[in-house]
């Protein structure tokens, strides 16, 4: 079998919940396993030891401060591979939600008047990891799927590119046998978000929150007029839509055909 | 009543088989000879065909080609069943799979399983004429088909290709060009977009038929190439006075069986895995997404 | 499954009843329809009290059961390498009977049959549907029901047992194979059914021929050719703009069976599995192949290609039409594409071109 080198793996974080990281940490089972092909050389949440000698980067976390934008260029530098970990960093995530405010209002509440003409308060508008540095994979959802994150490691281990499905969550819903939850009058973004999670949602009670951001071609208008069929005004749902996407077009996936 | 799992002939079992050599003949593509016959093997593995050696099959067939934990991928046989020789495969770098093969070389081993669809009738076509047109990739099963008809060249009449290219870099098997020249193929090459140092023809395969003076009966059009070249060449034979059963043709399309279950390769009520990929234009008819 | 058996319908009492469903849930691994949180569906069932006949078709079809969403088709054992990959073909069949499958998914599960014995037989599925003995229940439809239209609200053969509820106290059991009447010797044999009681049988499809709301405006003979003269509807595209590529439709329906293959590492990368999974036809990758090329590329073309595969395309291959009037996916839709309303209206154009 042609696996690859020893790949040199580093974690970072930028602003999150860290949920992600944690994720990676309780695959306890696997990560024995993944040790014996790869060297973990930078992992805040888990050793001490930091090097900045890296071939593969995952990123957790978007990008609010002038001081993440430069840290996420060096890892650019740095890294052979990127790869984000989770909502946050993939489509900017529930901190998006940031965006929906002007900022210098936001300084005001948080930090009061005086914060406004200070320099000491580095925030900005939140942005997801592409909208700064070339990506080369995402690893959606909040938190990533445990599955999804080892596959995607083996994956690089033999050299091939990882690949997320693109089709709605509505297909994992069916393959769990789940019963629609707008049967059970309730709404939710399966039918326009990408699917990988195994609908772990609405398979436990919720509902699809969209978390893993759009498919490739999102039909919006179609899903805003369910949702308004649905008992939700068209701002209601708008938003509904946007809580954790880049936006109503949906981000681009680049497409691997095995 | 059957029971827990049982040691069984699956449709899905493919064989090892052992490459003997690797040729890059692009920047993308790769010949791939294997050796004949199988790679001793601990699976329980049977196969149809000549004890020991490679299957037989026709030019046009394909196999499906894999790795384990890499998956499985449709791919045409590149040259002609000859007894005592293994199958070639031309294998264009794609998407994983494909990355993963392009990573083999000499006595790697790739699994297989086939051959499956339906192959050219080259019997059909002796004592006629042959205008092989092939676009892009497309001359690789078309080289399956000019190869066995060059063995016996004797049996036919006039034989041309017509052979177009994105770019120079692009064409593949050019030392071989001049060989079947020789051998009594009339050549011609052409590529949508020329380089330093390109001598040849500028533009598309179409250019290259105004020339065509077919008789209609006696010769025989078969077309292999990229979805978009379909319709204007099969619309140009058609208006020299070819008729359907006159033009054959070998169509690509997404498949994960091999054996008509997976539903990825049905162009209407047809199963390309099955009933094609070679057809002729007459068994297309009324079937609108062919050339899509 | 054999031919049908000559043995004439048996009579069994409610209590008879349930003590041969008692008995198949006992003895084997039994699935039947169940109310979930009030929606009908499947569930593996521990006591016969769960069963409810009286409900619409389940949200998901049965299919589950003998083309399971997620199946290991071979085993990588990959710790030497090279030809030392020992690979092993899983082929498994746990023995399991199905109880109360309506004519809808009785008719739809034989059309599987035929799909997976043509050619190369796919073991997989056919070992597990060779193992499974299916208890067929009558029933009345509800408004979006239109088995009629596709003469597949009975089925007369395809199931071991079929159980008719008659008015009375009791009810009527048709043995359909061989291993029902064994079964039926068993568990339960109840007594020679009575022509009043069989006579009950007719009055029952009449109750049930005039209680369809949704209906097709064609003869299931004229679908093929009505859906081979559409391709150039307009109602594609009105449809085909409304839908989201969910897959829905084609994850309920009792007669999709795509797949798609891929291979699973184990996280040692010493072991991998080769695994089919559900695939539809209505998704955006379908027909997407490697070079980006898309054959089907809009959503409108990829609807055409479910309505052909349902009411034209398998005409010829299978000689059957592909639909059993369940309206699963008509229910399933969140954009509210309903089988019937799009049919009928490709009907009525193509009949009016027609003239």
């Amino acid at each position: 079998m042609p696996y690859s080198k020893r790949y040199k793996v580093a974690f970072f974080s930028m602003t999150s919940c860290e949920g992600c990281q944690l994720l990676v940490l309780s695959c306890e089972n696997e990560l024995p396993d993944i040790l014996t092909h790869v060297n973990i050389v930078y992992f805040r949440e888990a050793m001490s030891e930091k090097s900045t000698d890296y071939d593969i980067a995952f990123i957790e976390g978007s990008a609010t401060t002038a001081k993440e934008v430069r840290k996420l260029r060096k890892i650019r530098k740095q890294a052979k591979i990127v790869i984000t970990l989770g909502a946050c960093s993939s489509t900017g995530g529930l901190n998006r939600l940031k965006n929906r405010f002007k900022i210098d209002d936001l300084k005001e509440s948080v930090y009061g008047k005086e914060a406004l003409g200070s320099q000491a308060f580095d925030t900005k508008r939140v942005r997801a990891v592409d909208e700064i540095i070339e990506v080369d994979h995402h690893l959606h959802g909040c938190p990533i799927s445990k599955e999804e994150f080892l596959k995607s490691f083996n994956d690089l281990l033999l050299g091939l590119k990882p690949h997320a499905p693109n089709y709605p969550v509505c297909t994992d819903c069916k393959i769990a046998g789940n019963v629609c939850v707008f049967k059970k009058g309730e709404t939710c973004l399966g039918p326009v978000t990408r699917a990988g999670c195994s609908a772990v949602c609405v398979t436990y009670g919720s509902i699809c929150w969209g978390c893993r951001g759009f498919v490739d071609a999102p039909n919006i208008a179609a899903h805003t007029e369910t949702l308004q069929r649905h008992g939700m005004k068209k701002e209601e749902a708008l938003s509904f839509l946007s809580l954790y996407s880049t936006g109503l077009t949906g981000k681009k996936e680049k497409k691997i055909v095995r | 009543m059957a029971s827990k799992s049982t040691s069984i002939e699956s449709p899905y079992l493919p064989v090892p088989v052992t490459i003997e050599s690797v040729e890059s003949i692009s920047a993308t593509e790769r010949l791939f000879r294997l050796s004949n016959g199988l790679a001793s093997s601990r699976s329980k593995v049977s196969v149809k065909g000549g004890k020991g050696g490679a299957p037989v099959y026709s030019p046009g067939q394909f196999f499906m080609v894999g790795l384990p934990g890499y998956g499985e991928a449709p791919i045409s046989v590149c040259a002609p069943y000859e007894p005592g020789f293994g199958i070639e495969l031309c294998i264009r770098l794609a998407g994983n799979l494909t990355g993963a093969l392009h990573r083999l070389g000499p006595g790697d081993t790739l699994w297989l399983r086939g051959p499956y669809g339906t192959g050219f009738d080259t019997e059909g076509f002796k004592g006629l004429d042959i205008i092989f047109i092939a676009g892009g990739i497309g001359i690789a099963p078309m080289r399956s088909l000019l190869l066995a008809v060059l063995k016996e060249r004797k049996s036919f009449g006039a034989l041309r290709l017509l052979y177009g290219a994105k770019s120079p870099e692009e064409v593949l098997f050019t030392e071989e060009t001049e060989q079947w020249q020789e051998a009594g193929l009339e050549t011609e090459v052409i590529v949508d977009k020329g380089s330093k140092g390109w001598k040849g023809r500028v533009g598309l395969v179409t250019d290259l038929m105004g020339p065509l003076k077919p008789t209609p009966g006696s010769t025989r059009a078969v077309v292999i190439g990229p979805p978009v070249m379909y319709r204007f060449v099969v619309a140009k034979l058609k208006r020299m006075g070819l008729s359907e059963t006159d033009i054959q043709l070998s169509l690509e399309r997404r498949m994960k069986c091999g054996v008509g279950k997976c539903g990825h390769c049905q162009i209407n009520s047809s199963y390309v895995c099955q009933d094609g990929p070679v057809y002729g234009l007459g068994d297309l008819k009324g079937m609108g997404e062919a050339f899509k | 499954m054999n031919e049908t058996s000559p043995i004439p319908p048996r009579f069994l009492t409610k209590r008879e009843l349930k003590s041969l469903l008692g008995a198949l849930i006992r003895e084997y691994r039994a699935y039947g329809p169940v109310d979930s949180d009030g929606v009908p569906a499947f569930s593996a069932l521990t006591s016969s009290a769960e069963l409810r006949f009286d409900l619409s078709p389940t949200h998901l079809s049965a299919r589950e059961f003998l083309l399971p969403s997620k199946e290991t088709l071979l085993k990588f054992d990959l710790t030497e390498s090279g030809p030392g990959v020992v690979i092993t073909p899983v082929v498994e069949a746990q023995p399991q009977v199905i109880i109360g499958l309506k004519p809808c998914d009785i008719n739809g599960m034989a059309l599987m049959d035929s799909v997976m014995a043509a050619g190369v037989r796919d073991v997989n599925y056919l070992k597990r549907r060779a193992a499974t003995i299916i208890v067929g229940v009558e029933c009345l439809p509800d408004e979006t029901c239109f088995c009629a239209s596709l003469g597949t609200e009975r089925a007369e053969s395809g199931f071991d047992l079929f159980v008719h509820l008659l008015p009375t106290r009791g009810v009527l059991v048709r043995i359909g194979t061989e291993a029902g009447a064994k079964i039926l010797k068993k568990y339960a044999w109840g007594r020679k059914a009575v022509k009043a009681e069989i006579v009950k049988l007719e009055e029952h499809y009449e109750l049930k021929l005039g209680a369809f709301k949704a209906r097709l405006n064609a003869l299931p003979e004229e679908l093929p050719g009505v859906l081979a003269a559409s391709d150039e509807s307009p109602v594609w595209q009105s449809i085909g703009s409304i839908c989201t590529g969910c897959g829905a439709c084609n994850h309920v329906c009792p007669t999709c069976y795509c797949f798609d293959v891929s291979d699973e590492l184990s996280s040692d990368l010493k072991s991998a599995e080769r695994l089919r999974v559900w695939d539809g036809c209505t998704l955006d990758d379908f027909t997407l192949v490697a070079g980006g090329h898309n054959f089907r590329k809009s959503r409108a073309e990829r609807l055409r290609h479910r309505f052909n595969r349902k009411f034209n395309y398998g005409s010829e291959r299978f000689d059957s039409l592909f639909c059993v009037g369940c309206g699963r996916c008509s229910r399933t839709c969140l954009v509210d594409i309903n089988i019937t309303e799009v049919t009928n209206a490709i009907i009525k154009e193509v009949k009016e071109s027609r003239g």
